[in-house]
């Protein structure tokens, strides 16, 4: 037979197949084409006490988190084995392993994909919170804050309660938790290929009597590990940094160093994400060229990365955005605010997060494919946020006001405990082969007193924002680089 | 409009027929013939001339799918007019490399008895697809019946070019075996 007759018969192949073929495209509306993002993300909410917590970094170098001080009494939540360990990248992605991993995955991401839309709001809100600045670069993880609020209301009631549910989306908390659960199961992956590894804990004070329904919805629904001991002892900062350095892959040393829980602190919560892929197509370092980065603090010099391909281009009058896919997971996606544009203004912009859902839409007039000469800077940005000036405006007042603050649910006690500490911590990194980040927020209870077709040159070589999702579009980083140092 | 509605056009001989036909399927069909023929002329008017076909298929024909059934009129025509211009360039789309990547599974030789086999040999393939997971089934039919681009269905599966490459490999391996076995084209 020759092959001319191969390519006939076959197209005569079953029509049913034929049409389902088709559709399967039709389906996948999120594409993934990274092929180096490595990321992590960590949030805690401070009650007191300490716990240990085992995390597997096949791939990278954190140290292991497994010998607490003593002093610190742990019960370690369960999370799911990583999926072929024994292999490398080449031997898992050209294994059954992988596909039988990826069938079970895409079922997951289908059931978190539609979830997706209604996080929209919070996540603009939260970036326009975090990124706005004037000459420092900023990065965080919306995700993480997101989880991280989730557990903050399972611990709240009444207003307190309601406050963080309207800025979540959620009619109610049930609703929340099964969100959580589904989002979580999407980006949880442990693959040869992919790390997106989530985590959660509570530092409890030894000796409070905590509401042990709270503490289990938060292991069962969260897979919160805990922690008990005496907020303000080497033993428990020492747990709480070693843990968090653990499961963010120790990319966030600089600030978990001065992590610490005030003796004050009856509480706290800790939320996590690591996160590392593979650009689906890599860069060439002998590509990589010396260019000038016109940053607000003046010009620096910036290793640029380039290349030459067809792309998904989005464009607004506020911005121009290109789409990096990730292997096996999201996509990193680039926008260069138009002439005139101040890059803060993007923070706020729905269209931002628009352009994601749009993604590999070719019905939608905002979308082009034309042929891309991108020059990427390679970059690392890290910032530390206060985030109880955030929380304030983005509505949750009741929870930092020992007046009002309501977590009953906590603690018996509960109408004495407000939020007196929080901040948000976050990285990223790309280079040749993909991306970098760690992120962390911390949340803490406190007691008493009250504290408070065609072809476009695409260089971005001036302030410019990012987003990196997840396969479901989860937005787990994003940040705005103003300046290379 | 409903595929029903459409294909009651063609039976009443309403042109509006094939107006609404363009305007549901002329991406569709168009891809198609892109995909096998390089020249965006060549691809344009194997579009125009599927409508021409499904003008004079129905009636009799009825189909089901309305979608496979153009899509496969296209298919057709860009492939016999990529023969035709063969003689005078190579194609340059991606039929070339989808024909190399057959040209794993069969012998190559002149076969008089394949016209005889044809109806068998197209119940074995459809029992090779039946037999394959959905995802791969539908990455196969992507590659050799809509002959999309490795980089289009990479993105797509969310997956490298390579893995797709790979994973067609193997399939085509395990298609070739498949004939084998049935005493076809040995």
């Amino acid at each position: 037979m020759k092959k001319e007759d191969l390519f006939d018969l076959l197209g005569g192949a079953d029509e049913k197949e034929v049409m389902n073929a088709r559709e399967y495209r039709a389906q996948k509306t999120r594409p993934a084409w990274v092929k180096w993002a490595a990321l992590a993300a960590c949030v805690a909410l401070a009650f007191g006490a300490v716990v240990g917590y085992p995390l597997l970094f096949s791939g990278g170098s954190p140290e292991v988190a497994g010998n607490y001080p003593p002093g610190v009494t742990v019960v370690s939540a369960q999370t799911p084995d990583p999926v072929s360990a024994e292999m490398d990248n080449q031997q898992f992605i050209e294994s059954d392993a992988h596909w039988n991993w990826w069938q079970a995955y895409r079922e997951k991401v289908a059931e978190s994909t539609p979830l997706q839309e209604g996080l929209n709001g919070c996540y603009t809100s939260v970036m326009a919170q975090l990124l706005e600045a004037e000459d420092e670069n900023t990065v965080a993880s919306p995700l993480n804050i997101y989880i991280a609020f989730a557990m903050l209301a399972e611990t709240a009631d009444g207003n307190t309660r309601q406050q963080i549910l309207d800025l979540l989306g959620s009619p109610d908390i049930e609703t929340l938790r099964q969100n959580v659960r589904t989002i979580w199961q999407s980006n949880y992956v442990d693959t040869p290929m992919v790390k997106s590894l989530l985590a959660n804990s509570l530092w409890l004070r030894e000796g409070d009597n905590f509401n042990e329904k709270t503490l289990q919805i938060l292991a069962e629904n969260y897979l919160a590990s805990s922690f008990r001991g005496q907020p303000g002892s080497d033993e428990m900062n020492k747990a709480l940094q070693q843990w968090t350095d653990a499961n963010t892959g120790g990319l966030l040393k600089e600030y978990t160093k001065d992590l610490k829980l005030d003796p004050s602190m009856v509480a706290a919560i800790m939320s996590t994400l690591y996160y590392k892929a593979i650009w689906s197509n890599e860069f060439y370092a002998e590509d990589n060229t010396q260019e000038i980065f016109h940053g607000t603090k003046g010009d620096t010099d910036a290793t640029m990365m380039h290349r030459s391909d067809t792309m998904f281009v989005y464009r607004t009058d506020a911005f121009t955005a290109v789409s990096l896919g990730l292997i096996d997971s999201g996509s990193m996606f680039f926008y260069l605010p138009s002439e005139g544009t101040d890059v803060n203004s993007l923070a706020s912009d729905p269209d931002v997060l628009n352009a994601i859902w749009h993604d590999n839409d070719p019905t939608d007039e905002g979308w082009a494919v034309p042929l891309v000469n991108l020059s990427v800077p390679k970059f690392k940005v890290s910032a530390k946020t206060d985030l109880l000036d955030a929380m304030k405006a983005l509505g949750l007042t009741d929870a930092l006001d020992p007046g009002t603050a309501d977590f009953t649910p906590l603690r018996e006690e509960g109408e004495n405990l407000f939020i007196s500490t929080a901040e948000h911590a976050a990285t990223v990194e790309i280079d040749e082969n993909g991306v970098t980040g760690a992120a962390y927020t911390m949340m803490a209870y406190g007691e008493g007193a009250l504290l408070v077709e065609e072809e476009i040159d695409f260089v971005l070589d001036r302030p410019f924002l990012f987003v990196v999702t997840g396969m479901d579009g989860s937005v787990l980083f994003s940040g705005i680089v103003r300046n290379i140092e | 409009m409903d595929d029903e509605r459409i294909v009651a056009l063609y039976w009443d001989r309403n042109e509006q027929a094939i107006e609404e036909t363009a305007h549901k399927y002329g991406a569709y069909c168009g891809q198609i013939a892109r995909n096998v023929l390089d020249s965006g002329p060549d691809a344009e008017e194997c579009v125009n001339d599927t409508w021409l076909h499904a003008w004079n298929a129905m009636p009799p024909q009825k189909p089901s799918l309305l979608a496979v059934f153009l899509g496969r009129i296209t298919r057709n025509l860009a492939f016999d007019r990529w023969r035709r211009n063969r003689s005078e360039k190579r194609g340059g789309g991606q039929i070339d490399l989808v024909l190399d990547e057959l040209a794993e599974c069969v012998s190559g030789a002149d076969d008089p008895a394949h016209a005889v086999q044809a109806q068998e040999l197209a119940k074995e393939i459809d029992s090779f697809l039946a037999g394959l997971s959905e995802d791969k089934r539908a990455m196969f039919l992507q590659r050799y019946w809509y002959a999309d681009s490795i980089r289009t269905i990479a993105r797509r599966f969310a997956m490298s070019e390579n893995n797709v490459s790979v994973t067609l490999s193997r399939l085509r391996g395990k298609l070739k075996t498949h004939l084998h076995e049935r005493g076809y084209d040995s």
